[in-house]
């Protein structure tokens, strides 16, 4: 079956999906390819749906902010509920030797301009009983959000399919022709579609797109495991609790590769959400094992451990679900691309968000609908240019 | 009542499936929570399979069905921690 | 003679007296003149043979092929019903014709509880459950020989002799439910204590729990939910968004619908789980309460 369209947008995650609806929006005709049989197959239906305010930095912060001010009108926007909860986040450390890293962090985020305060143990006890007897201090922020994933996700689609996107599923990409500079047509298992430009949003999947352009993707699939609990009464005032190793080992590879701590290699650092229906999703890890996205045990076993220092309660409760999904991670920097290229022109990468696609969605679907179709972006993107690798090959 | 533990009910799910062209049983659970509840699924997923069927116009052993993950039954957290 | 009509056996599982008439197993009328003889209702040619061996008189013969349909010789059976609790599909009674003047004596394989008494009047039933007269329990015979199987005699009118199969008996208890535990002393108020297949149950000691603030006996060792069933307590919980009672439904700890409350703990299968010391129990409102 031959096609022609303005934009192919590889991938229907929640970056693909975004991408799509904010050209459509613009009047551009999409389609996105997608090689499984439905939507949120990678790491956009394997994630806690968390957006963490206070854990971003400069450059990314920017675009996070951004994203908050367009998900709070969401709902509204695309006429479907994506669940938009103004949880606020706590960060929390169960070592005193973090008490340091906590003060410097409550000092950055103030001179950011993020709201943050911080809470002594014992205080945070009375607050919120269910937090353990380890717990040394927090620091609690009151912009962070939750979202429903999926529902963001076939949110941006519906939306989309509405304003007249394509999408096409079970249809992975084979072969991309392209002539003088340019790419002329996608090839997929089923169909030829020309096209104007390719957006690849195909995830922790990226870089086999850019192979087939004779492109090395900087990025590799980073598997983060979760459990899912039977649902318990709501927290009082606490929902979304992170484990202050975020602000130190979690995404520092050199420290990971010299500690000798299990729980550290494996990178399991406390990230508990408590979703409106009750279950807690209990995570999570980070380790290189491919494409595999299967459970172990072993990451199981220290995330459970983690957890009951966190909310000591939890040990009693049902785990009734586990599972895993690949992190799109960009081992060069840990930043996301967002990107056109030199060569083909009509390339655009939007991946290597790792685990803040959820949070960057909505603001990466506008900025890369807007280098596509106009001249500058809202927010400055040099940060994430694909320009930054210099010596990969 | 199709999802029990979820309360979700037919209508809800031929709405969803109706409104997002959903193929797999996968992607209802995740739209409409039907299967996410205490019993995963055990109850629920051969009506789930069959509402899709009908709605798709497929038959069922067409379907892909529901991803299965562990652990088989629920089991405190706390055992877990125990694991090797 | 009273017959009865159906649809048929491929199509509700009830046979019509022409497909009974046309089987093997099924005696002349001159025969059942001459005083108790088997009738043998078996129509699906499937691999089963007991029948054969179970007859002391040589009188049922399935012959070489196992599939076959079994062949009563009339001359040979002497009604002594050894045959009747051998069938696995109950296919197999025992008709008396001329028990007496008026009525005649129908004896067929009861796998039910509770068992009738002797001499009481029951609802006398046809194949499809449906009742067509009085009749009265005349002998009940359950022994060992017969695993388990008991064969109940009636008599009734002469004219259903070819009618009525079986019996229904007026159940014992209210079939009102309530949620109270009423009669909470009676411990054995719907415990089956003498199981027609597991045979004789042995329940651990009897102790107290409490359920909703109320104590009930419970035997230790029985699932928690046989206790709240004992005591009739039928509702276990209260849904979390449309606030619906539930109860027991599956049975076998998959369908969530019978958890309560268990000492603190919440989402606990009362189906799966059993009573162990004085536990306090109670009825789970959506999510339950924390610890």
């Amino acid at each position: 079956m031959n096609k022609i369209v303005d934009v192919v947008v590889v991938g229907g995650g929640v970056i693909g999906c975004s991408v799509a609806y904010c050209l459509a929006k613009k009047g551009v005709r999409v389609i996105v390819v997608e090689k499984k049989e439905g939507l949120s197959f990678g790491a956009s239906g394997a994630n806690q749906g968390g957006c963490p305010l206070q854990l971003f930095e400069s450059p990314v912060l920017e675009l996070a902010r951004e994203s908050l001010k367009l998900y709070k009108n969401l709902s509204e926007e695309i006429g479907y509920d994506i669940e938009y909860e103004n949880v606020g986040s706590l960060v929390c450390s169960v070592d005193e030797k973090q008490f340091s890293d906590m003060k410097k962090h409550v000092q950055n985020k103030r001179r950011e301009g993020i709201n943050v305060r911080l809470i002594e143990g014992h205080q945070l006890r009375k607050l919120e009983p269910t937090l353990g007897e380890d717990i040394v201090v927090g620091v609690e922020e009151w912009d962070s959000w939750m979202v429903n994933p999926f529902k963001v996700n076939y949110g941006f689609a519906y939306a989309a399919r509405k304003l007249g996107t394509e999408f096409l599923f079970s249809s992975q990409v084979k072969k991309i022709e392209t002539d003088k500079e340019r790419i002329a047509s996608v090839i997929t298992d089923r169909e030829k579609i020309k096209t104007n430009f390719l957006v690849n949003a195909a995830g922790a999947w990226a870089p086999e797109i850019g192979k087939m352009l004779g492109l090395t993707i900087p990025v590799r699939a980073r598997r983060g495991q979760i459990i899912v609990t039977e649902p318990v009464p709501l927290n009082e005032r606490w929902r979304y609790i992170l484990d202050a190793d975020y602000l130190t080992t979690a995404f520092d590879l050199a420290a990971v590769e010299k500690s000798k701590d299990p729980r550290i290699k494996l990178g399991v650092a406390g990230s508990y959400i408590q979703e409106k229906s009750g279950n807690w999703t209990i995570g999570s890890s980070r380790d290189f094992a491919g494409y595999n996205n299967r459970v172990t045990m072993q990451t199981l076993k220290y995330i459970a451990k983690r957890v009951i220092k966190f909310v000591p309660r939890l040990k009693d409760i049902s785990c009734i679900r586990t599972f895993a999904g690949l992190r799109p991670f960009c081992y060069i920097d840990g930043l996301p691309i967002l990107s056109k290229i030199n060569n083909p022109q009509n390339f655009v990468i939007a991946t290597g968000h790792a685990g803040e696609g959820m949070t960057l969605a909505p603001i990466t679907g506008k900025l890369i609908s807007e280098l596509i179709t106009e001249s500058r972006t809202s927010l400055s993107i040099d940060a994430f240019s694909f320009s930054r690798f210099k010596n990969i090959t | 009542m199709i999802c029990r533990c979820e309360e979700i009910t037919e209508q809800e799910i031929r709405d969803a499936i109706r409104k997002f062209d959903l193929r797999t049983v996968d992607e209802v659970k995740r739209l409409t929570r039907a299967g996410m509840g205490l019993c995963q699924g055990r109850t629920c997923t051969p009506l789930l399979t069959k509402i899709i069927a009908e709605e798709t116009n497929k038959k069922v052993s067409e379907l892909l069905p529901l991803s299965k993950r562990p652990p088989v039954r629920p089991i405190k957290i706390e055992f877990l921690t125990t694991e090797e | 003679m009273k017959l009865w009509t159906s649809k048929g056996s491929a199509a509700e599982g009830i046979p019509t007296p022409d497909e009974l008439k046309k089987t093997p197993g099924w005696p002349s009328l001159e025969r059942l003149q001459g005083g108790p003889v088997a009738i043998i209702e078996c129509i699906e040619e499937i691999p089963c043979d007991p029948c054969e061996s179970a007859c002391p008189a040589g009188a049922i013969k399935i012959g070489s092929s196992v599939t076959n349909l079994p062949v009563l010789d009339e001359d040979k059976c002497t009604g002594c019903g050894l045959c009747i609790s051998s069938c696995p599909g109950l296919a197999i009674f025992v008709l008396h014709l001329n028990y007496t003047n008026g009525s005649a004596l129908v004896s067929f394989p009861f796998e039910f509880v509770p068992l009738p008494k002797v001499g009481e009047e029951v609802a006398a039933v046809d194949r499809e459950g449906k009742e067509v007269c009085r009749g009265k329990v005349i002998k009940i015979l359950n022994k060992r020989k017969q695993n388990r199987t008991p064969v109940v005699s009636i008599s009734i009118p002469k004219k259903y002799v070819l009618v009525v199969r079986g019996i229904s008996v007026n159940k014992n208890g209210s079939s009102k439910q309530n949620n109270s535990p009423k009669g909470g002393n009676n411990e054995n108020k719907m415990r089956v204590l003498d199981h027609p297949i597991l045979g004789r149950q042995s329940p651990g000691k009897t102790l107290n729990i409490t359920v909703d603030g109320k104590k009930i006996k419970a035997r230790e060792g029985e699932m928690i939910i046989a206790a709240l069933l004992n005591a009739g307590i039928r509702i276990n919980r209260f849904t979390s968004k449309y606030k619906e009672p539930r109860g027991f439904f599956c049975g076998i700890g998959q369908c969530t619908d019978c958890i309560m409350t268990v000492s603190g703990i919440p989402n606990v299968r009362t189906c799966v789980t059993p009573v162990e010391g004085e536990m306090v129990i109670e009825t789970q409102y959506g999510r339950g309460e924390w610890g």
